[in-house]
This record gives C-alpha cells, sequence and structure tokens, in this order.
C-alpha cells in the first residue's frame, strides 16, 4: 500500500542496466543518468557500507586501497553480486528522484539480455523490486536497441540490430514488435579491454590495468585497416623490471590485438544472417543492418561488418543512449496498448 | 529520379533565384552528387563501395527521401557516402533534418549528485509525515463520526420503550387486549420507524436483520407502548409488537428485560418437515432438531426466545398460549425473537 503511495510521486523509469554504465531514461526528460555501473564498497569493522557509486567508483577502480572494493556487480550483461546490483540501482532510482520527498517507488522497465537464463531475469527482477521498484518489467536489449534506433520494428519487415555493450553483444532480426531471431554473444567492450591488455602484456612485456586499456580503445581502438595511424603514450608496470616504463602503441597494433573478439562478433552477425527467414534477410539486405550499444563507437567497425557480410551498415544515433531511449519509448507504447507488448518473463 | 515534392530543395527549380540556386546547391543531395562527381565515381562505384543499390545513391543525390527507409537509415547512408567521398558528413546530416525535420535525440542531460545527507532530517520527515496522516483522518472523520451522532437519538428512543417492556410483557399473560388508538399509532409511526432505519443503518448489532425481518406492520404497534393495544387483531400483533420493542431497547432495557421476564413457553405445530433451532436470552442454543409432518413441540426458556425455522410455512407459533405471526421469506427461512 506505501508502495503504490510512494508510487504516486515517482515517475516512470527505463533503465538499460548494462554491464559497463548504467542509464536510466525519464518520459518527458529523456536520460537523467548515465554512470558506469561501479560500486566502491568500504569495509569497516566487519560492516561493509557503499562508498560511492558510478562515476566516483570507477575512478577507484584499480586504485582503491585494503579496505575499499570498487566492483562491478554486473558481468556479461547479468548480476554477479545481486547485493550490490540492489544497492546501486537504489542510489540511481534515489537519485533520479533527487527532489522528492517520500521515498520513491516507480515503475520500472529493465532491458536484459535475450540470451539471460530465468534465474538472471528473476535476479534482475528482484534487485530491481528490492531497489523500491513498484512494479518491474522485463524487456529484451534488443529490441529497446532497435526501437531506440528508430527502426520502424512495428512494420512487417525485417530489422536487424547488433547491440555491442560491454559484457554481451546482441543480435536480433526483428519484426512486426517481436522477435525473430536472436542471440546474444558474451563478446563485448570489456572482452575489447582484456584483449588489449593481453596483447600488451604479451608483446611489451608490460601490464596494464583495464582503465588504461579502455582508454586506448577509445582513443585509438580500431576495426578496420584505415588510412591513418594512430599513436598513444601509455605507462605499464614492466615485467621483467618490476618498474613501471612508458612506451607507443599505434592503431594498427590495437586492430590486431581485437583480432578475436571482432571476429566472434562477425561470425555471430553472418550465423544470425544465415538463419533468418529468407524474406527478412531480403529486407535487412535492402536496407542493411543497424550497430547501436558502445561498441558501435569502436573506430570503422562497420566497414569491417560491411566487408564482411556484403550488407550496408550503419551506426545509429548516439549509440550509448540507445537502449534507455529504446526502453523509454517501449514503456510508453506499452502504456497504450498493453503491458505484454514487450516485455519478457 | 524525381524530386519528392514539398521539400525545399526539392521543390526549388534552378532558373527561381539565386537563393533557391544557393539552397539547392547546398542540399545534402546535391553536395553528394558534386563530390563524387569530383571523386571520379559513377553511381555504381559508389553502390558498389557503400554496399546500397544504385537506386539508393541515386535517391540520396535527388533528395527523394520517399524512395528511402526511415531517418535512421537515411543519415547512416549519408555519414557513409560523405565518408566515402570525404566530405563532411556531420553536416549532411544537419541539413537532412533541417529538410524533413527529424530532430537528434535528446542529449544526455546530466543531473545533480544527490546531497549525501537527506533534506530532512528521519525524524523530522516522520512527523510531517504524522501530521498529514492526522490532517486526513480528521478530513475524513464526518463520515466515520455519524454513527455517534445518531447513537443518543436511538437511545432516546429505546428509553420509553425499555418502560413499555416492562408494561406490556405482564400484559401478555393478564390483560385483554383493548381496541387501539389508530390515529396516534399512525402519527407516531413514521417518527420510530425513522429512527428505527437510521439505527439499522448505523448499528452494528443485530439489529439490522431484525428490523428487516420484522414487518414493517409489524413494527407500527411498538411506537405506542404505552396505548396498550396497537392494532385491532393485536393478539397476533403483539409477539412481534414486543419482539421488535426489545430490539430497539436491546442496549438501554435489556438488563431490565431480564430481570421482570418470566419463562416464556413457545409450542409449535408442524404440517410438514421443519428444521428448528431454538436459542434463550443468552444466546444458548436450548433446542435443535428436525420435526416431521404431525408433530408438535413446546420448549421452555428464559425470553427474549429466539427460534429459527428451516421451513416457516409449515409451522404454526404460540407464544405463551398466544398465536404468533411473521412474515415467511422467499427461502422459507424464518427467525423470530419471542417473549420481548
Amino acid at each position: 500500500m506505501f508502495k503504490r503511495l510512494r508510487g504516486m510521486f515517482s515517475t516512470d523509469l527505463s533503465i538499460d542496466l548494462g554491464t559497463a554504465n548504467t542509464l536510466i531514461y525519464v518520459k518527458d526528460r529523456g536520460i537523467v543518468l548515465d554512470e558506469p555501473s561501479v560500486v566502491a564498497i568500504r569495509q569497516q569493522n566487519g560492516a561493509k557500507s557503499v562508498a560511492a557509486v558510478g562515476m566516483d567508483a570507477k575512478r577507484m577502480l584499480g586504485r582503491t586501497p585494503g579496505n575499499i572494493t570498487a566492483i562491478r556487480p554486473l558481468k556479461d550483461g547479468v548480476i554477479a553480486d545481486f547485493h550490490v546490483t540492489e544497492k546501486m540501482l537504489q542510489h540511481f532510482i534515489h537519485k533520479v528522484h533527487e527532489n522528492s520527498f517520500i521515498t520513491p517507488s516507480p515503475r520500472v522497465l529493465v532491458c536484459v539480455p535475450c540470451k539471460s537464463t530465468q534465474v538472471e531475469r528473476k535476479a534482475i527482477k528482484e534487485s530491481a523490486l528490492g531497489a523500491g521498484a513498484r512494479e518491474v518489467y522485463l524487456i529484451e536489449e534488443a529490441m529497446a536497441a532497435a526501437i531506440g534506433a528508430g527502426l520502424p520494428v512495428e512494420e512487417a519487415s525485417g530489422s536487424m540490430v547488433v547491440d555491442i555493450g560491454g559484457g554481451t553483444t546482441e543480435i536480433a532480426i526483428i519484426s512486426l514488435n517481436g522477435v525473430v531471431y536472436s542471440d546474444s554473444v558474451r563478446v563485448g567492450g570489456d572482452k575489447f579491454d582484456e584483449a588489449i591488455v593481453t596483447y600488451v602484456r604479451r608483446n611489451y612485456g608490460s601490464l596494464i590495468g583495464e582503465a588504461t586499456a579502455e582508454r586506448i580503445k577509445q582513443e585509438i581502438g580500431c576495426a578496420f585497416p584505415g588510412k591513418e595511424l594512430l599513436e598513444i603514450d601509455v605507462r605499464g608496470r614492466n615485467l621483467a623490471e618490476g618498474v613501471p616504463r612508458s612506451f607507443t602503441l599505434n592503431s594498427s597494433e590495437i586492430l590486431e590485438a581485437l583480432q578475436e573478439p571482432l571476429s566472434q562478433i562477425v561470425s555471430a552477425v553472418k550465423s544470425a544472417l544465415e538463419q533468418s527467414p529468407p524474406e527478412l534477410a531480403s529486407d535487412i539486405a535492402e536496407r542493411g543492418l543497424v550497430l547501436t550499444g558502445g561498441g558501435a563507437l569502436l573506430r570503422d567497425l562497420e566497414l569491417l561488418l560491411a566487408e564482411e557480410t556484403g550488407l550496408p551498415v550503419i551506426v545509429a544515433e548516439d549509440p550509448l543512449t540507445c537502449v534507455a531511449r529504446g526502453g523509454g519509448k517501449a514503456m510508453e507504447m506499452m502504456d497504450k496498448s498493453g503491458f505484454d507488448m514487450f516485455s519478457v518473463d | 529520379m524525381t524530386a519528392l515534392p514539398g521539400k525545399p530543395a526539392a521543390n526549388a527549380s534552378p532558373d527561381n533565384g539565386s537563393g533557391v540556386d544557393k539552397l539547392l546547391a547546398s542540399s545534402p543531395g546535391a553536395r553528394l552528387q558534386r563530390a563524387r562527381e569530383a571523386a571520379n565515381l559513377t553511381v555504381n562505384e559508389a553502390a558498389d563501395a557503400l554496399h546500397l543499390s544504385p537506386g539508393v545513391v541515386k535517391a540520396l543525390e535527388a533528395d527523394d527521401y520517399r524512395a528511402l527507409p526511415n531517418a535512421t537509415f537515411v543519415k547512416g547512408y549519408l555519414r557513409s557516402y560523405s565518408r566515402l567521398l570525404g566530405i563532411g558528413g556531420e553536416e549532411l546530416v544537419r541539413s537532412y533534418e533541417a529538410i524533413t525535420g527529424s530532430g537528434k535525440p535528446q542529449p544526455v542531460q546530466p543531473i545533480e549528485t544527490p546531497r549525501t545527507a537527506p533534506r530532512f532530517a528521519t525524524p523530522l520527515r516522520f512527523g510531517l509525515l504524522g501530521l498529514v496522516v492526522v490532517m486526513v483522518a480528521y478530513l475524513l472523520w464526518p463520515a466515520s463520526g455519524e454513527p455517534e451522532a445518531v447513537a443518543p437519538l436511538a437511545e432516546d428512543a429505546a428509553a420509553p420503550q425499555g418502560e413499555a417492556v416492562i408494561e406490556t410483557t405482564p400484559a401478555v399473560d393478564a390483560e385483554p387486549v383493548t381496541p387501539p388508538d389508530q390515529p396516534a399509532a399512525d402519527s407516531l409511526d413514521t417518527e420510530v420507524s425513522l429512527e428505527l432505519e437510521r439505527e439499522a443503518l448505523v448499528s452494528s448489532e443485530p439489529m439490522p436483520e431484525e428490523a428487516e425481518a420484522a414487518e414493517a406492520e409489524n413494527i407500527e404497534p411498538v411506537i405506542d407502548p404505552d396505548t396498550p393495544a396497537p392494532e385491532p387483531d393485536a393478539a397476533e400483533v403483539m409477539q412481534p409488537a414486543l419482539q421488535a420493542a426489545a430490539d430497539l431497547a436491546s442496549d438501554a432495557a435489556l438488563p431490565d428485560s431480564q430481570v421482570t421476564a418470566p419463562q416464556g413457553q413457545i409450542s409449535m405445530a408442524f404440517t410438514g418437515d421443519c428444521w428448528v433451532e431454538i436459542r434463550d436470552a443468552s444466546g444458548a442454543l436450548i433446542y435443535s432438531n428436525l420435526r416431521r409432518n404431525g408433530e408438535s413441540l413446546s420448549i421452555t426458556g428464559e425470553p427474549p426466545l429466539e427460534a429459527k425455522l428451516g421451513n416457516g410455512n409449515v409451522v404454526s407459533v404460540r407464544y405463551n398460549g398466544q398465536p404468533v405471526s411473521f412474515r415467511v421469506p422467499p427461502h422459507n427461512v424464518v427467525r423470530v425473537r419471542l417473549g420481548e
């Protein structure tokens, strides 16, 4: 009863609970929160407390003293640490309802990977409820991404979306508001970072952290050999000498480093195309496939996929926020035409 | 490929003036075409490089967006085409948006980080909440306060009738029924039945049920307890009258009636099978059994006695020798209270 009362003072939220970033979209206000999915936990006299969440916690990643652990509660698109996820969601929901007097209890729509198991979905649902949500609806990430990218999902024609997130890559073929084919591979931005760390250790004998690897990826990472060669100076701990050393990486090296995760994504896209019904395949061939998610920002990824598939490949506008925006739109559509329209159990 | 009518760039013909010329020259399609020609590419070569069909490339160059899929795709095509030709893609997309009016999605609006301490200290919050609850309760009070307003009325009505019970109960045994004072009964009639109704509405006691069971005409006599006989055939009505009187008086006059009432005797004759339950004044079940056709039953107990009859059509009831009439509802189950 109190939840319902509190619900009157809350706004409906669409949450893209991602491995790397959590985004919250509020109806009529747009994206109001975009923060890393990181929580820093302070341990004091055996009692755990949240030291920081989001941006502040991310700065602590890999730089924490003994009594603080900065963790990412989601791994591969699903919850790895239930309680921490709940705390994080609670923090974000409060942050969105910053100027409300009563503890918020909004209706929440959360996006889940299409290949997540029932247990994983239930965990997400439960943690959203635990964070104070009144009602929780789940929607497939790829569907939200397609809606957010502005694809004509309600038409009787195939649209293909590839959402490369932090933990997973979601591939879906959508027609008539439904998912015809979907696949989820556990390759994403995190795997790119790991590949860069591994590459640097092997070729330079130096250890770099994940935050550095991410910076390298963002600044000079590319997926297709381009005309220009970019360079970056990084510092890492030399394994042989045990002291920090500075060295320079260039984009072709990073391209080489990213070969393995990229080829996994390419093969998943190809297998989706192979398995799509012929009518939908022809629609996709005519219009092309759309990239969303943070991974779509990797330089020349669309060229690589276009080259490999022979189809036009388009990067959606503002790919990072597609899922959250799509979730918000889906919620509005569901409000009009019933909540079983997109939601999954 | 013809240009789409209604679009500014497409609408204009070159000889319309320099402003239109400029607009036309700066349309995304025209710029793409010029860039492609400058790069010595044919439409087919460009289409191959972009993995698009030549038709789509031609439509892009003619600004014919009707032949193209929705805005998401067109923007994507414009970006990749301009990248192939080495011209500013974003600029083209902006002018495409200006032409078609399809806006950019809202950018992220950062919100302030929340204060670590809540604006109100928790006790204060709860205090305020409590205050709100009290105010809401106060506003809603009249609705729930109604019974209290009526209660004194009910007591007023009950008080004289309590006396009446004392008077009339012996009358049942000893005094013969005298002719009624009809007009007096009528005038009082409306008043008391009003009270009765009100009491039935607001009281949570067994009252409503009984007020319902006792017919209106049965209740009428109740009002003039001081005029000893309410109706011409008062012998029949007497018992329900007493009963109803006791009903009304139950809160106020119950002790009195208990003190003054003697043992009551119910006798019943059955012309069919009927379930019988009889309870005495304390509510204790003193008899319950199925009586068959032709049987009779006589029970003594402390009044008021409450009888429940499974089939009222087959029973004739006498209380202390006086026949009792009652209304049989459609479901045949009759509850009568006797000796009040």
